[in-house]
């Protein structure tokens, strides 16, 4: 019966924040596809064009690596702030404070769906249709949400013990877009030890899997996706863990 | 089952951080509650008193389940529910009175179900008419407490919680909705109420309350506690 309430809870308040997104500006909905269009044109003209870095079929690199990217980007610096943003209702009403991360987690997983078909129909009109190796996709998919709600657990519990955790995350986001080779291959990093550290940052390891499965056919490196898997859920019930072990603390340190 | 406790404390303390700032460091401690014992019965309307600070919201929140103690102990009859009756509760600007009234309903602990059964009670009461549909930031700060109310008011709870909620908007809305909640709360309900009110307190609760500086001062007969109450004040500040 609780647990049915909060479902209800949660669907309820992601689509509210998602009209309330809408309604607070002219373009509405459309700056959910405005948005990561004009990055990929931004890094496009930078990458590709200034610095002559992508040849044949750069642009759907670029798309594949910004699109997955920014599920992870925009889950994060929303999510981090879910609960220190709710504190005038958590100081009024109980409720479980992993409702918000998880909240915050569905929209913009939402807002990356809609991207994800679009991103889909991009690559199949410009000469990759989908393969026997696209099955791979709802793993990689799983994958990721893992990581990314490991993630957002994570800084949404600590932030309100420390708020200033949420400036350095902006930082640290910006040295992992650079690390995460979304505008380059992995691959084509010279030397073998570097590579290695990379991959240990799974969104290095995610989008280059991505990239294998949409662009190249290829199946992931399994060897690696289920370890990670296997990390991300460890992450996934610490976080839960945390969540529920301050759930009736932040009332108090945010009165 | 008249007498049986709803909610019991025993010798509950409950302590808040010392300083925000860098407090994860520091081990100091504000108590806003030591060692408090009472017990609520079923049906039973309560009243809580005592000076600005004492630790009257605090009590409430421990009350209704939105914090727990750092010492003692306090248990609920399991099969009743508790609430806040907080108003507004998770309004946002941007969606319609409607919207928010059941969002609020939602949180306040009603099912969505529940809340659209009672919305014509809702905008009745609110006095919102056909401004129910428009976003709540094109509402007066009047109008969005009259729906507050409306919303809070029509939540089904087991043990009513008040913080001095009893009225709000103009006279005339303030005086209506003072009315509707005594009624509601003479009916048949268990309800805890802070209030600084001596004719609400006298009119609804046999039984009161005093806190003061965090610790239980007086339980008793509300005449006997009130009066107690009011003299210290000539006795000046604690």
């Amino acid at each position: 019966m609780k647990s049915l309430h909060y479902t209800e809870i949660i669907f309820y308040k992601a689509w509210s924040v998602l009209k309330s997104e809408c309604g607070r500006t002219v373009g509405g909905a459309l700056w959910w596809f405005v948005d990561p269009l004009l990055s990929i044109v931004i890094y496009y003209i930078a990458f590709g064009l200034i610095l002559q870095q992508g040849g044949v079929g750069f642009v759907q690199t670029l798309c594949v690596g910004i699109i997955f990217w920014r599920w992870f980007q925009g889950s994060l610096t929303r999510g981090a702030g879910s609960i220190i943003m709710e504190k005038p209702l958590i100081s009024k009403v109980y409720v479980p404070k992993i409702l918000f991360p998880v909240v915050s987690v569905l929209v913009d997983t939402f807002k990356f769906l809609v991207m994800l078909v679009v991103l889909l129909s991009f690559l199949w009109v410009s000469g990759h249709p989908p393969t026997i190796t696209y099955w791979a996709l709802p793993v990689l998919l799983f994958v990721q949400l893992l990581f990314i709600f490991a993630m957002v657990g994570l800084f949404a519990a600590l932030v309100p013990f420390l708020p200033d955790l949420r400036n350095m995350l902006n930082h640290g986001l910006h040295l992992m877009f650079f690390l995460s080779g979304v505008f380059f291959s992995v691959d084509q990093i010279q030397s073998e030890k570097l590579r290695q550290v990379m991959m240990l940052n799974p969104m290095v390891g995610l989008i280059a899997a991505y990239r294998r499965v949409l662009l190249e056919n290829q199946w992931p490196e399994w060897s690696y996706m289920f370890p990670l898997a296997f990390v991300n859920l460890g992450g996934v019930l610490c976080v839960g863990y945390l969540l529920r072990r301050f759930d009736r603390v932040y009332p108090k340190i945010m009165s | 089952m008249k007498d049986k406790a709803v909610i019991s404390l025993k010798q509950v303390g409950l302590a808040y951080p010392g300083s925000t700032k860098g407090f994860i460091f520091s081990r100091e401690k504000f108590w806003a509650l030591k060692d408090i014992s009472f017990e609520v019965t079923q049906g039973e309307v309560l009243g809580i008193v005592g000076r600005n600070g004492a630790g009257k919201s605090t009590l409430l929140n421990l009350l209704a389940g939105i914090t727990t103690p750092d010492t003692g102990s306090i248990s609920f009859r399991p099969d009743l529910r508790s609430t806040l009756l907080s108003l507004q509760a998770g309004f946002e600007a941007n969606l319609t009175g409607k919207e928010n009234a059941i969002l609020s309903g939602m949180l306040l602990g009603m099912r969505r179900k529940e809340v659209l059964s009672k919305m014509k009670q809702i905008v009745d009461l609110s006095g919102l008419g056909a401004f129910i549909d428009k976003p709540l930031r094109t509402y007066s700060t009047g109008m969005r407490a009259r729906l507050g109310f409306a919303t809070a008011y029509y939540t089904d709870t087991d043990i009513m919680l008040l913080d001095e909620i009893l009225s709000v908007g103009d006279a005339y809305f303030a005086k209506m909705t003072q009315e509707r909640m005594e009624e509601r709360i003479y009916s048949d309900k268990t309800a805890i109420l802070v209030s600084h009110s001596e004719k609400v307190m006298k009119d609804l609760c046999p039984r009161l309350i005093w806190i003061e500086n965090g610790e239980l001062k007086q339980d008793g007969d509300t005449d006997e506690v009130w009066r107690n109450y009011r003299q210290s004040f000539k006795e000046g500040p604690v």
